[in-house]
């Protein structure tokens, strides 16, 4: 063992926008979630579109978006590897700490549409 | 498991000539001279003494505010001064004072935390700092001249448009701040490429103190916060000076466009503030507790998730602006969801405390943020009643608001920054401030604080709006208005009494030690204007704790780099993840080149304002000259070979590519590109949800044959060509050739004449900017694309004339890497603007 592998041993490096993409994972799916259901349900109101259509589209972004996130947390040791990380508990213990506060987040924003019309002013 | 736990990467005796050599290099330029300097000790202190300054300054104002409304129909000040100091207060509170003071700790405090000798950039630190003091002074000064911009912090439209805001008041806040906030930007890139890429050994991301991951992502958060407000002011100044109509209603413009340009920053803001703030408790509170931070992983989940829960907000500002009912609940469901990981960060902080069981010390700086915990968690809350639409309606515009936010503020932001004053006082200057007089500043400050801004809240929920510069007096609002005057100088004479302190803490103090809280990080090991003596290998999140002969094993230079290899100013670069050396990265020293450059973009953008267009050129391209001056000398190429680091590591002394910190930080700087550029085509398909009646080709002349579009689009594309084939026929090291700067010079001509043929297009179908918002907003597209193309222009020249001299191979190449990064990121955009302008009105339409 050369003096240099004491201080860092020879294991599979890590890439740096692989390790930042799996830590932010759930907030990806987070942000596009929100772009989705914001812009598709103003566009699609704009467009003189029916209520029941902008309706649809956030019952189905928020059903994709959760099912992205679930698919994340349940099969994390794939997507690590399509992400060129090697193991390492404390990352993979915060991307899914993140993932799971995300998905709270979405099914919170998505759950809107059970209560408040499309496409309808308040004031 | 690394056997580095009981090795030592240099174990024999080191010279103490190294020592002085290394004091010889980072020497600070003597008298005054002292403008020159780069070291983030010099700068880092200018920095947070300019931004506290300007705190100051606005403190002053919010007296003489206060004193206004102490009394009803008061004549104290008239109405138009009044709507001048408050607007000044706000702008400078916020972009002068809380921005700066945490990018000034971030310049101090990191390479310390990170035992770095420097930052990356230090040329690039020192020219945002002069640039944000020359400008910023500039721009308080306003209010002594009655010039000073009237229409709030956030300059809402239509009211700051030319018609209701004539003068230059307004123009001094969107040229003058814009300005500021691109030295932002630049301070921002330091920190991002700093602290991933200048971490001492061994310290992973996972390793990393708290609050170099709260810096980490308050510049992300800067990168795609800023853009957004930059576009905005570009295109209200555009519309002012030009009458381009992107915010007037009568031409398909909305003044709305303006309130989510400016949310989708003005939001963000309040974390960009915050979290840097939160990130220096998390330091403060287990040094207190003398034990490691509870939740660690957690305060990182809380931190990366309020970054990102930030940017969905924004429209909660804009509640009562008529937005559908679904799209409030969307943003009131994200404004009310931040609440989690600012209560994980809340209870963890909370939990360490208790977990000392009872060793908690109760000090200066501890009681700060013990104060900054009772204040931001009262403005939590109401912050989550304004989250609630129908609470919002009903207080919108109140001083319930102005109470909310100032408990966030001052709470989460100015308490943080006091304890910090305190906290890190004996690292920054050697000296303790006094114990005694900091209970008296801390004891004015919150009951004054609270008696101020406390009744703020009833004094809204009665119905005070904000912004009104005097009241009548039969409304129950007199004795809340006095009582709030009260509190605000009880909380000045805290500040008062800190400034007591601190003069005399810097004349008077004895020397303080070396770790006089016991913390447990870096920053506090024995340091001088080069950092550390040399760079500790880290293998935990507390080294001092756990090592507890860390500092004397770093002042006998037994760690990494104990000298100065390549005779010069450097540090050690290390991979962004688990921090494996790479390479060393040679530093500029002091010089004037910088300092020049600040001072006359300051003048560019200041003299523009007050349309003094000739002088103001002349200035900017003085200022260009000196960038060019400043980075011939920063490509020092591979002479100096490899160099001993200890552990047997030998690292080059020269990096060029995606490894390379110049490339990291155009990178960090596309990001900032590409999100100006997707909040104007954010812009752009809003005025067409709002105006779809002025497009093209209905409402604006046709759009030019797609023989225009698809020539742009053919020279975009040989100019990529020619700039890719430039670059693989670099020169090998020690010759010249002709054929690679002129394909770079060609690439670079290629891009400016598929702009000029976009442009003349349109031109030619009678389409013309000040028509309506459709025409003003094709013409904004090019403009942007134009920009870039400038700046490539003058990086193409810059890499063609270091070619021509013999200082650009392919090996030494970072110059020419840089623009041709650069050059890929406008050609696509410029391409994705063609599909934008002509491939949408064909669809929509």
């Amino acid at each position: 063992m050369s003096e240099r592998e004491d201080f860092f041993p020879p294991t599979r490096k890590p890439s740096t926008t692989g390790t930042l993409v799996y830590l932010m994972f759930g907030l990806l799916v987070w942000a596009a979630h929100l772009t989705i259901v914001y812009g598709g349900h103003t566009l699609l109101c704009a467009l003189g579109f029916p209520p029941e259509a902008a309706s649809w589209l956030v019952i189905a972004a928020t059903a994709g978006a959760m099912l992205v996130v679930v698919c994340f947390l349940t099969w994390r040791k794939p997507w690590a590897r399509m992400t060129s990380l090697p193991p390492d508990r404390t990352i993979d213990l915060i991307a899914r700490l993140i993932a799971i506060l995300s998905l709270v987040d979405i099914l919170w924003a998505g759950a809107a549409i059970a209560f408040v019309t499309s496409c309808s002013q308040g004031r | 498991m690394s056997n580095a736990n009981h090795k030592l990467p240099n174990p024999e005796p080191r010279s103490e000539r190294e020592v002085d050599e290394l004091l010889r290099i980072w020497a600070t330029p003597k008298g005054w001279r002292i403008i020159t300097a780069v070291n983030n000790t010099v700068i880092g202190l200018l920095y947070i003494g300019a931004a506290f300054l300007f705190f100051l300054m606005a403190g002053a104002l919010a007296l003489l505010m206060r004193t206004q409304l102490a009394v009803p129909e008061n004549d104290f000040l008239s109405q138009d001064f009044y709507n001048q100091i408050f607007t000044v207060h706000g702008t400078t509170m916020m972009f002068l004072f809380a921005v700066p003071a945490v990018e000034a700790l971030g310049v101090m405090l990191l390479p310390q935390m990170l035992a770095a000798r420097d930052l990356p950039f230090p040329r690039l630190s020192a020219f945002a700092i002069w640039a944000y003091v020359v400008g910023g002074l500039v721009f308080f000064s306003t209010v002594f001249y009655d010039l000073a911009p009237k229409g709030g912090w956030f300059m809402y439209t239509p009211l700051t448009l030319k018609e209701f805001s004539p003068g230059d008041n307004a123009d001094f806040w969107l040229l003058g701040i814009g300005f500021i906030e691109i030295s932002a930007i630049a301070g921002a890139v330091e920190i991002v490429v700093g602290t991933l890429r200048t971490r001492p050994p061994g310290m992973s991301l996972t390793k990393m103190p708290i609050f170099a991951w709260s810096m980490l992502i308050f510049a992300a958060m800067i990168m795609f916060a800023f853009p957004a407000v930059i576009l905005g002011t570009m295109l209200l100044e555009i519309e002012r000076s030009f009458g381009w109509p992107f915010f007037t209603a009568a031409k398909g413009g909305d003044p709305l466009l303006w309130q989510h340009l400016f949310w989708f920053f003005g939001h963000p803001e309040v974390y960009i503030i915050f979290l840097p703030a939160a990130g220096l408790v998390s330091m403060i509170v287990p040094t207190m507790a003398r034990r490691p931070l509870i939740g660690y992983r957690l305060i990182v989940v809380a931190l990366i998730g309020t970054g990102f829960f930030s940017f969905g907000l924004w429209v909660h500002h804009m509640f009562t602006t008529g937005i559908p009912t679904l799209s409030l609940a969307f943003f009131s469901a994200a404004s009310m969801a931040v609440a989690i990981p600012s209560g994980i960060q809340v209870f963890s902080w909370i939990a360490t405390m208790a977990a000392s069981k009872g060793r908690f010390r109760i000090n200066t700086p501890s009681l700060f943020v013990i104060g900054f915990l009772v204040i931001f968690t009262i403005g939590g809350m109401t912050g989550i009643m304004v989250a609630l639409v129908p609470v919002d309606f009903q207080v919108h515009d109140t001083y319930f608001v102005v109470a909310h936010f100032h408990y966030v503020l001052i709470g989460g932001m100015v308490f943080p920054l006091f304890a910090t004053f305190y906290y890190w006082m004996p690292m920054a200057t050697g000296k303790l401030l006094s114990e005694a007089l900091g209970r008296w500043v801390f004891w004015l400050m919150f009951a004054g604080f609270n008696i101020a801004f406390f009744p703020m809240h009833v004094t809204g929920l009665r119905g005070m709006p904000r912004r009104v510069w005097t009241y009548p007096g039969d409304l129950g609002w007199d004795a809340l208005n006095m009582v709030s005057t009260v509190g605000a100088y009880i909380f000045a004479a805290g500040v008062l009494v800190f400034l007591f302190d601190l003069s005399r803490s810097l004349l008077y103090a004895k020397a303080a030690p070396d770790n006089p809280w016991g913390a447990g990080t870096l920053e506090w090991l024995p340091n001088d204007l080069y950092a550390m003596r040399s760079i500790p290998f880290v293998t935990s999140r507390e080294p001092v704790w756990d090592r507890p002969s860390l500092p004397e094993e770093v002042r006998a230079g037994h760690h990494f780099l104990p000298n100065a290899p390549t005779g010069g100013r450097e540090t050690i670069v290390t991979s962004a993840v688990e921090a494996e050396p790479q390479y060393i990265i040679q530093m500029p020293g002091p010089g004037w080149a910088h300092l020049i450059a600040a001072v006359f973009t300051a003048a560019f953008f200041l003299l523009l304002t007050v349309k003094i267009v000739v002088p103001a050129i002349i200035c900017g391209i003085v200022a260009i000259t000196a960038c060019l001056v400043w980075a011939w000398g920063l490509d020092p190429g591979p002479s100096k070979g490899e160099v001993e680091i200890g552990a047997g590591i030998r690292l080059p002394t020269y990096a060029s590519g995606p490894s390379s910190h110049s490339w990291w930080a155009m990178i960090v700087l596309i990001f900032v590109a590409s999100s100006l550029y997707i909040a104007y085509v954010f812009s752009y398909l809003y005025l067409w949800v709002v105006s779809p009646d002025v497009w093209a080709p209905l409402g604006s002349p046709a759009l030019p044959p797609p023989a225009w579009p698809a020539a742009s689009l053919l020279l975009t594309l040989a100019g990529t060509a020619a700039i890719w084939l430039a670059g693989r026929l670099l020169p090998a090291p020690g010759t010249r050739n002709a054929v690679s700067p002129g394909l770079n010079a060609a690439g670079a001509l290629c891009l400016v004449a598929a702009i000029a043929l976009e442009i003349l297009g349109h031109w030619g179908t009678g389409l013309r900017p000040t028509e309506n918002a459709y025409g003003a907003l094709v013409y904004m597209q090019s403009a942007l694309s134009g920009q870039l193309a400038f700046a490539i222009f003058i990086m193409s020249g810059f890499a063609v004339a270091r070619a021509v001299t013999g200082r650009l191979d392919r090996v030494r190449r970072v110059s020419f890497d840089n623009c041709a990064v650069l050059y890929y990121y406008a050609a696509l955009q410029l391409v994705v603007g063609l599909l934008l302008i002509h491939g949408f009105p064909r669809v929509a339409g």
